[in-house]
């Protein structure tokens, strides 16, 4: 039995060394965000849905990313393909094709919304779908393209973030230990000024272009009439498509592909504030959804033997008895009413009839109504008398241990 | 404050007003040279003018590859050739005929009658996945401004009209009109839009007129006019837009109708003359030759005229297509009414400007001008007040006298509405001129001479002030030929007299109006441009006869009427001691 012992607890700490060596992340997420409105910045609805497309793609779930779409340009009555975004003339992948789930539209897209979103201030009403539920085991990706200046990115032309507010959101999601890791990047004009002011450990952030200096797009499609991407973006993602789920890449790699031939502007990378060398950091760690799942394992037929063996097995069969009794306790319900609202009436009877009443109002007749409060009543009735029966003889049980 | 008193002091010990006051004359006529030297010469020299560029970041001209080309070759010719047989058929008839096609195509069509003007057809093309509050208007008159039967412009809009209709893209409606002509017909289609028109399709944002006369397929280049009634232009990104496209289509481009020989003078000389002739088409707006482009003014439309010119050229009429076609993709990406750019530039080649900032001072030079001339009267005036040989009350019969010119002025403008003849009032004008030929002595008088001449100039340095930011062109025009004025003097010398009385010829509103035209605008000889004043304003609203009657005629009125005055002596010498002391005293 100590031998199992020390071995278990040999197994526990090995995977747990192995969870540090994967940057000590269990969960990933992503935040993309396009900031700009109208139809003639079509190209950064194109970058963040491109973006979108390839986090799906390297296993971030939709539960996971929280994407922020300022404008519909899918639907606009100007585009030739109407409910289609393409983010290359050859029009060859449609990003508004499969299922894209976005969580702030439109005029949602506000500084103060994001904000909310990094240090979660919410009120109650807010849905957890909408919500950035991190922890400190969480890598985040954030993804933020738009029209920006010094120090500033502009919110659907009528606000502007600064460098300073994403900094101190960064800092109040540190404190309450929100993240692990945070990876930012930003495609738009004098980019890296945006990153400029981050304190906060652990943030990893890479801008398209320099002080002064503006972003390009990288081609124009003639039949859309519009620039369907930005340099940065493009170059992004040709080196993303490379990427698997297994790779070894690591964002070094990503770094080092960006030149100015291909950019067209100074692409900088702030590292100082992050513990790890980027060259040792796996693309797949802010873009894949790696799932460290701490396996239980112990065999269960040696969990058996071992209490057969150490003379404990009374708790054992007593817990199986106690099973036992359940399952037939279930058996005899559903045979009172055949019915699966049994089951639901069994934890807190009155309230859940009263809301399914509510819910249903319109479809039930009165007379309807009055019979299911007969049977719910019965079943409560009865149920109540089981349980009591059932604590009575756990009581036994107890008592003769 | 103790600086400003010290200043103050010293520069009364030294006289410098005084001296300043002597100087008044010839500051005018300093101020009116550097006017129009500003304008002619300084601007369109290296480093006073901009490159254009579109400022609207939602326009995209030419982004959107445009498809005009061999498909609709055929369909163009087709339209083309059964209206050609139409030519001489009344409008009626091509009314119902073309509203048949524009049916045909999915439009709703709707005749707007004016029996003075002539009937206008239009349709309108509700865009399927707009929200049908906007509108872009393509307008073809059946003659364009020189009386030439418009075929290949008709053609065009009904083809375009019919490849529109095939686009899913369009954001606006597209509202596609036939009047009988671009100037009286077009305006009163427009007017009526905007109060009784039943069928209409939302707040128009832009309107191109296709000019393209004859039925030969080859042209040489591209015309643009942009100049609208009552010194409006449209949104220098609407001209920029059309000028980009045309040029990306392989085109050249002429402003304001400017010779084929001259258009591509990219010089100094070439620019100065761009400059003058687009201040002139401004100031003349309504009055020349419409083209169609002001029809659309006063209702916050940028509209322009595109105008295929020249036979023969290596350009076939698909290709004229292509710019209204792009135009429109361009306007059709506007999200708000057209704000980004300047609504106040003068343009000294297609892509060069100068903006308002950097022209206004030459209007401002002869307003200031006018102020100095009528400083110099006032104080004069004042002297002669001074100096006891005139009675208080006279101020009054001076101020009474320049109202009853006034009045007079207004008079003349209402009679030239109703009967409009030119001949009696450049006659008229010519014996009026005559009036410092025939002095009346008085004592008096003088006094009051110099008052009237002072409140003129006064007046008149209010009229071209207020006007010049809304109307530059007319109001330096009318400061260049009114300018002359300040020198009148009064005087008993004879010769001195002939002087006023050939100043006053040529500084009449209607006199140097007529001799201008005349000399250069060659489709306005005679006294076409009197009867066009007051035309422009019957048909189209144009206010510039107005601004003429009511600026200008007073003040040349009152000036002829104070230069009959003359002393019994030689004018007061400035110099004696006496004068300073009373000088001194005004300030």
């Amino acid at each position: 039995m100590r031998l199992i012992n020390l071995l278990s607890v040999a197994v526990a700490i090995c995977s747990l060394c192995y969870v540090e060596a994967n940057s000590g992340h269990t969960n990933n997420w992503a935040v993309l965000v396009c900031t700009s409105r109208f139809w003639f910045n079509y190209r950064h609805m194109a970058n963040v849905l491109s973006m979108y497309r390839t986090v799906k793609r390297l296993g971030i779930p939709d539960s996971q990313i929280i994407l922020m779409l300022s404008d519909d340009v899918a639907c606009n009555s100007r585009n030739l393909f109407p409910g289609s975004v393409f983010n290359n003339a050859d029009r060859a992948l449609d990003l508004y094709g499969e299922s894209v789930e976005v969580d702030y539209k439109g005029y949602e897209v506000t500084v103060e919304n994001f904000i909310r979103l990094l240090t979660d201030r919410w009120s109650e009403e807010q849905p957890k779908s909408k919500r950035l539920l991190t922890d400190e085991n969480s890598n985040i990706f954030i993804y933020m393209t738009g029209h920006g200046g010094a120090d500033f990115l502009k919110f659907q032309d009528a606000e502007e973030i600064s460098s300073h507010d994403i900094a101190d959101a960064f800092a109040q999601m540190h404190e309450k230990k929100r993240y692990n890791e945070i990876f930012f990047m930003i495609d738009t004009c004098q980019a890296n000024t945006m990153y400029s002011q981050f304190y906060s450990p652990n943030v990893l952030a890479v801008g398209s272009s320099r002080l002064d200096e503006s972003s390009y797009s990288h081609h124009s499609d003639v039949e859309v009439g519009v620039a369907v991407i930005d340099r940065f973006t493009y170059y992004t993602l040709e080196f993303m498509e490379n990427i698997g789920k297994n790779s070894s890449l690591t964002l070094n790699d990503l770094f080092e592909s960006y030149t100015f031939e291909k950019v067209h502007s100074h692409v900088g990378v702030k590292s100082d504030l992050f513990q790890r060398d980027p060259s040792e950091v796996l693309v797949t760690d802010f873009f894949g959804s790696l799932k460290h799942i701490i396996r239980d394992d112990t065999d269960s037929v040696d969990d058996f033997n071992a209490l057969v063996t150490d003379g404990e097995k009374e708790d054992y069969v007593e817990h199986v008895l106690n099973l036992a009794i359940e399952k037939s306790r279930k058996i005899v319900l559903e045979e009172t009413n055949a019915s699966p609202i049994g089951h639901t009436v069994l934890d807190n009877p009155v309230e859940s009839t009263l809301k399914f009443n509510k819910s249903r109002d319109n479809g039930w007749s009165s007379k309807q109504s009055a019979m299911f409060v007969l049977t719910s009543l019965v079943i409560v009735i009865g149920g109540m008398q089981l349980r009591k029966q059932s604590n009575l003889r756990m009581t036994n049980f107890y008592d003769v241990s | 404050m103790a600086l400003l008193e010290k200043l103050q002091r010293r520069a009364s010990d030294l006289g410098l007003w005084y001296r300043f006051i002597q100087l008044l004359p010839k500051l005018a006529l300093f101020c009116g040279l550097i006017g129009m030297a500003y304008l002619a010469l300084w601007l369109p020299s290296e480093g006073q003018y901009r490159h254009t560029y579109i400022s609207e970041n939602a326009l995209m001209p030419s982004q959107a590859y445009s498809y005009f080309r061999e498909t609709e070759w055929n369909l163009l010719r087709g339209y083309r050739a059964q209206l050609e047989l139409l030519v001489n058929e009344p409008v009626d008839k091509k009314n119902v005929i073309l509203a048949g096609w524009l049916e045909e195509i999915g439009l709703k069509t709707a005749v707007h009658k004016d029996a003075d003007h002539g009937d206008s057809l239009y349709g309108v093309w509700h865009a399927p996945r707009g929200d049908g509050t906007e509108a872009m208007v393509l307008a073809a008159p059946w003659h364009n401004g020189d009386g030439e039967f418009n075929l290949g412009g008709t053609a065009l809009a009904t083809a375009l009209t019919r490849y529109f209709s095939r686009w899913p893209l369009w954001s606006k409606n597209i509202i596609v009109v036939f009047s009988e002509d671009p100037k009286a017909s077009l305006r009163s289609w427009c007017h009526a839009y905007h109060t009784s028109l039943d069928l209409t399709g939302g707040s128009i944002e832009s309107a191109v007129v296709l000019d393209y006369p004859g039925a030969n397929d080859f042209f040489k280049y591209v015309e643009i006019f942009y100049a609208g009634l009552n010194g409006e232009l449209p949104n220098l990104d609407l001209v920029n837009v059309a000028v980009h496209i045309t040029q990306h289509e392989g085109m050249r481009v002429s402003l304001n109708g400017i010779a084929e020989s001259e258009m591509e003078d990219r010089e100094y000389y070439g620019k100065m003359k761009q400059l003058l002739l687009g201040v002139r088409k401004m100031a003349l707006a309504g009055v020349q030759a419409c083209y169609g482009n002001e029809a659309f003014s006063g209702y916050r439309i940028q509209s322009i005229v595109l105008r295929a010119r020249g036979s023969g050229g290596p350009f076939d009429i698909t290709t004229f297509g292509r710019v209204p076609e792009a135009m429109f993709r361009s306007v059709n990406n506007l999200l708000e009414k057209f704000h980004q750019s300047f609504f106040f530039y003068l343009l000294l080649a297609p892509q060069n400007f100068v903006s308002i900032a950097s022209y206004l001072p030459a209007a401002v030079a002869f307003s200031a001008a006018f102020i100095m001339a009528g400083l110099d009267h006032f104080f004069k005036g004042s002297k002669s007040i001074t100096s006891g040989t005139a009675r208080s009350s006279d101020t009054l019969q001076t101020v009474t006298r320049f109202i009853a010119c006034l009045m007079t002025s207004y008079a003349v403008s209402q009679v030239l509405l109703q009967r409009n003849n030119p001949h009696a009032l450049i006659s008229v004008s010519v014996l009026t001129s005559m009036a410092p030929l025939y002095p009346s002595i008085n004592s008096n008088s003088i006094a009051q001479a110099h008052q009237l001449k002072s409140i003129s100039f006064l007046y008149l340095s209010v009229v071209l002030t207020s006007l010049l930011v809304v109307n530059f062109a007319l109001a330096f025009g009318i400061g260049l030929l009114a300018f002359p004025m300040i020198k009148i003097q009064n005087t008993t010398n004879s010769r001195l007299r002939i002087k006023n009385s050939l100043l006053l010829l040529a500084t009449n509103p209607f006199i140097a109006s007529c001799a201008f035209a005349n000399i250069f605008e060659t489709n306005l000889s005679g006294f076409d441009i009197i009867r066009n004043l007051v035309s422009a304003w019957n048909d189209l609203g144009c206010w510039t006869w107005f601004v003429v009657c009511i600026g200008w005629l007073p003040v040349w009125i009152s000036v002829a009427v104070s230069s009959c005055y003359v002393a019994e002596q030689a004018e007061p010498n400035y110099h004696s001691s006496s004068d300073c002391a009373s000088v001194k005293k005004l300030d």
